[in-house]
């Protein structure tokens, strides 16, 4: 008797989940549809959404586009200035600084989505977790972020990279660990709306699992914030391994990589100004492109401005 | 390298006294602006460590007795280059300020105790601190210093009597007598390879101290070069010994003053400095370690360095059209040069088919070209062309790529990943890159890694940590000295601990030859070993050039090792 009642409960329990997720995939299609439609309004958006696709596109078929191998030296053809042969000049050992800046944007994307990504995987479980249970477990993974915060972004990353040793994947850890706070504070601060809201309450009501309210019904919810800070975040990330490298801690040489690029241009400003211009240029356009998709995105993901 | 930053803050906040910190901590609790306070606190440090660390007030007028001299075949020598300068009187009560030069480096000076310092820098504050009992004149032959004359005593060339000046007062303001000049050579011996130059001057057996001033050396064979590598050898007082890494005490033309790690070090003038080649030179030399180059050039346009040690190459030409700055190359050429280190004991460099891949591997033109806009000299001979030992009739490597394929192909290596060692300062950046691509031509896997300057001396040089690295060697004009200590077995420049008794021999032979001739064919020699073995890579001879202001400064100079001799500097 007692089983079958059991049995019961967990087939309408099943049901209503695939109840849930069929009218979640419908709304989130329709909800799509909206968000392109309002996104599509903002014309500054548009051109962040043309930037970052082109610098996307050059990342993927760098190998096609760039006229020449970015590693072939050419000591009798150093410093050369912008011509038709190399569009945006030669560096101090000859080789063709449009090739490398195109083969730096793989560097400089790479760096940006996985860093993020990294920060993403890590962060949001956090705050889902701080929020949903609250008290001491809260308390203690927010006073460690909380702590994370506090050092300034750079320097924090540094610090990792000092411990890890110079290296692009050791940047990508180093730059996601520093993002970690931001996900998982923004993460939570909706988790704890939302985990008051009904629908959560009819979860729990239905006894599902802590594990499933927090993955299905609390964290689709959170997207959209979520989104627009990790569009804003792979700006913020690629200036940040620019730096990196530009200290000489990022991608190591000979690999192109925009900072580093920058950071040995900067010694020969006087004499050929254009190699380190045009990385610069390249980060400035990068960083521009994330943040106008950015503050696109958030436009359009944000209920409160839905009918202006 | 953590150890002296360590020690020099110490200097700092010693010369606080407590009154003073109790006024600046209560300053700071009525809140005062930091920036402002901070203004103020580091002028007065400044003030106070010159007033604290000005030593010897001990009178002057001894410095102009006449001096006697022996009836020895060399006299003491007067440089008569300075003769010309303007008769600018200084009296006594002209500020430090006025006489002032300061100096940018390319690089920071590291270890400033004389018998443990490796990098050329440091032989800057040697030079102005120290002296030897012989010193070099600006075409780098020896002339009398400490000893003011010598005599050999026996027939074999074995025994030699220096006879020292009686009128040299150390730094501390104690008298310099031939028990100094026993415990300084006795004390590089004891350092050995912890230092640069218990090699240059091994052939000594023993030292005997005859009296106050007469010291007598006993050689194990005779020798052509005593007197030109007895120049490095700086007497240091025995009391201040313990502590001459932090606080060097010396008899030279300059008083150390401070060092504050990445902002200056600070000499000012001996006033009882004993030389008379020496006249009327600034009071105070302040070198500021000024890494970045656009930093430092536009330090020198802007006046406020009087001096840069280096012009990045691609700002030469410039340079020469601006009528503020002087240009200054070496004098009188650049026996140094770059190379590629390899470490012969260790796989694949051990295999002499990797290292000659290498050897023709190089493309010496380029790097010439691309980083060194043709100053200097392309060419497998460590001696440049228009020096007496270089021998031309000798067949070395060249650049020839399928040739360097083919030795690879011979060679015991099969692909494994090789790490490149590199720093970045100046064109080393370029340089190592550069390198890196030939490598990566030839067919080695390469890996760079770029590392700090003092981490990469600490890993190269001191822990021999490395399979290949990029160096320079800057070494003297004559072929002994430190071109020894780079090729010979267990020098203190070898780190690629290579090893060839003929080697060895040959350059035994030519320290042992009095007869320049003779020392030419032993070099030859050495010449024939060295483009056969290649135990390093030679790229190109490097002809720097420095640059300085000629409102401040009149006459200038600048040696084979790209130092000054700032004794012999004079002001407008």
């Amino acid at each position: 008797m007692a089983k079958q009642e059991d049995s019961l409960a967990e087939m309408s329990r099943a049901e209503s989940g695939r109840a849930t997720e069929i009218t979640i995939k419908a709304g989130f299609v329709a909800q799509s549809r909206e968000i392109w439609r309002r996104f599509r309004r903002s014309r500054t958006a548009v051109v962040g959404l043309a930037i970052v696709l082109v610098i996307v596109f050059a990342a993927i078929f760098a190998d096609i586009i760039a006229p020449h191998d970015p590693y072939q030296t050419a000591p009798r053809a150093i410093l050369l200035s912008p011509s038709l042969e190399h569009p945006m000049g030669t560096d101090a050992i000859g080789r063709d600084l449009f090739s490398r800046v195109i083969h730096g944007s793989r560097v400089s994307l790479q760096v940006g989505v996985i860093s993020i990504s990294i920060a993403a995987i890590v962060g949001v479980p956090l705050g889902v977790v701080a929020a949903y249970y609250g008290g001491l477990s809260d308390s203690l993974i927010m006073r460690f972020l909380d702590a994370l915060l506090a050092f300034p972004a750079i320097l924090l990353a540094i610090f990792v990279m000092a411990v890890l040793g110079p290296s692009i994947r050791n940047a990508m850890i180093a730059i996601g660990v520093i993002f970690i706070p931001a996900f998982a504070r923004i993460t939570r601060a909706n988790a704890l709306s939302l985990k008051e809201k009904e629908f959560v309450e009819s979860a729990r009501a239905i006894g599902a699992k802590d594990s499933y309210i927090m993955m299905r019904t609390i964290l689709p919810n959170c997207v959209s914030p979520i989104i627009v800070q990790a569009s804003l975040g792979v700006a913020y990330a690629v200036l940040v391994e620019a730096s990196l490298s530009f200290l000489g801690l990022g991608s190591q040489p000979p690999e192109p990589s925009w900072g580093s690029i920058l950071g040995a241009g900067r010694g020969l400003m006087a004499s050929a100004p254009w190699v380190a211009t045009f990385p610069g240029l390249a980060i400035f356009v990068c960083v521009l492109g994330f943040n106008l998709v950015g503050d696109g995105l958030r436009e359009a993901l944000d209920p409160h401005l839905k009918n202006t | 390298m953590s150890d002296t930053y360590m020690n020099a803050d110490e200097l700092m906040t010693r010369t606080i006294s407590r009154r003073k910190l109790l006024k600046y901590t209560s300053l700071l609790g009525a809140g005062t602006a930091g920036a402002w306070l901070l203004a103020a606190c580091e002028a007065d440090d400044d003030d106070d460590d010159v007033a604290d660390d000005t030593v010897d007030p001990v009178d002057e007028p001894d410095d102009d007795e006449p001096e006697i001299d022996d009836e020895d075949e060399e006299e003491p020598e007067v440089d008569d280059e300075d003769d010309d300068e303007p008769a600018d009187d200084d009296d006594d009560d002209v500020e430090v300020g006025d006489r002032a030069i300061t100096v940018g480096l390319g690089t920071e000076p590291i270890e400033l105790d004389p018998h443990r310092l490796t990098a050329n820098i440091d032989r800057q504050t040697q030079r102005s601190v120290f002296s030897g009992l012989t010193r070099w004149d600006l075409e780098m032959e020896p002339q009398p210093d400490l000893a003011e004359s010598w005599e050999i005593t026996d027939d074999e060339e074995l025994i030699w009597v220096f006879d020292l000046r009686e009128d040299v007062t150390f730094h501390n303001g104690r008298e310099m007598t031939a028990e100094d000049v026993k415990f300084t050579i006795d004390r590089i011996f004891e350092i050995g390879a912890g230092g640069k130059y218990a090699s240059y001057i091994n052939e000594v057996e023993s030292v005997e101290v005859l009296d106050d001033y007469q010291v007598e050396l006993t050689l194990a064979h005779p020798s052509g070069v005593l007197l030109v590598n007895l120049a490095v050898a700086s007497v240091v007082p025995e009391e201040e010994a313990e502590n001459l890494s932090e606080h060097p005490v010396g008899t030279g033309p300059f008083t150390f003053v401070e060092r504050i790690p990445n902002q200056h070090l600070r000499l000012q003038k001996n006033e009882n400095y004993h030389g008379e080649w020496a006249v009327d030179y600034p009071d105070t030399v302040t070198l500021t370690p000024a890494t970045e180059e656009q930093t430092r050039i536009a330090n020198l346009t802007t006046g406020e360095i009087h001096y840069s040690q280096t012009i990045p190459y691609d700002r030469i030409d410039e340079m020469e059209t601006d009528d503020q700055i002087e240009l200054i190359g070496q004098h009188p050429g650049s026996a140094a040069y770059t190379w590629l280190l390899m470490h012969n004991q260790r796989p694949p460099f051990d295999d002499l088919n990797a290292r000659l891949a290498v050897a023709y591997g190089t493309d010496r033109e380029a790097f010439l070209e691309a980083i060194y806009r043709g100053r200097g000299e392309a060419h497998w001979n460590p001696f440049p062309e228009n020096h007496w030992a270089h021998a031309d009739d000798i067949e070395g490597p060249y650049y020839d790529i399928d040739m360097a394929r083919e030795y690879l192909e011979q060679s015991s290596y099969d692909g494994e990943e090789i790490v490149f060692k590199i720093f970045t300062q100046g064109v080393w950046g370029q340089y190592g890159e550069l390198m890196h691509a030939m490598l990566q031509d030839i067919g080695f896997n390469v890996t760079l890694e770029q590392l700090e300057f003092a981490t990469w001396i600490e890993q190269v040089y001191q822990q021999h940590e490395f399979q290949i690295a990029q160096t320079s060697l800057a070494r003297e004009w004559d072929p002994d000295g430190l071109t020894i200590s780079a090729l010979t077995t267990g020098g203190s420049n070898n780190p690629g601990e290579y090893s060839n008794p003929e080697m060895d021999a040959a350059f035994e032979r030519g320290r042992q030859a009095v007869d320049q001739e003779e020392r030419a064919e032993a070099y030859r020699e050495v010449q024939r070993i060295y483009a056969a073995d290649q135990p390093h890579v030679k790229a190109v001879n490097i002809n720097s050039v420095g640059g300085y202001r000629v409102d401040t400064i009149a006459d200038f100079n600048r040696d084979a090792l790209g130092l000054t001799r700032f004794e012999s500097v004079t002001l407008t």
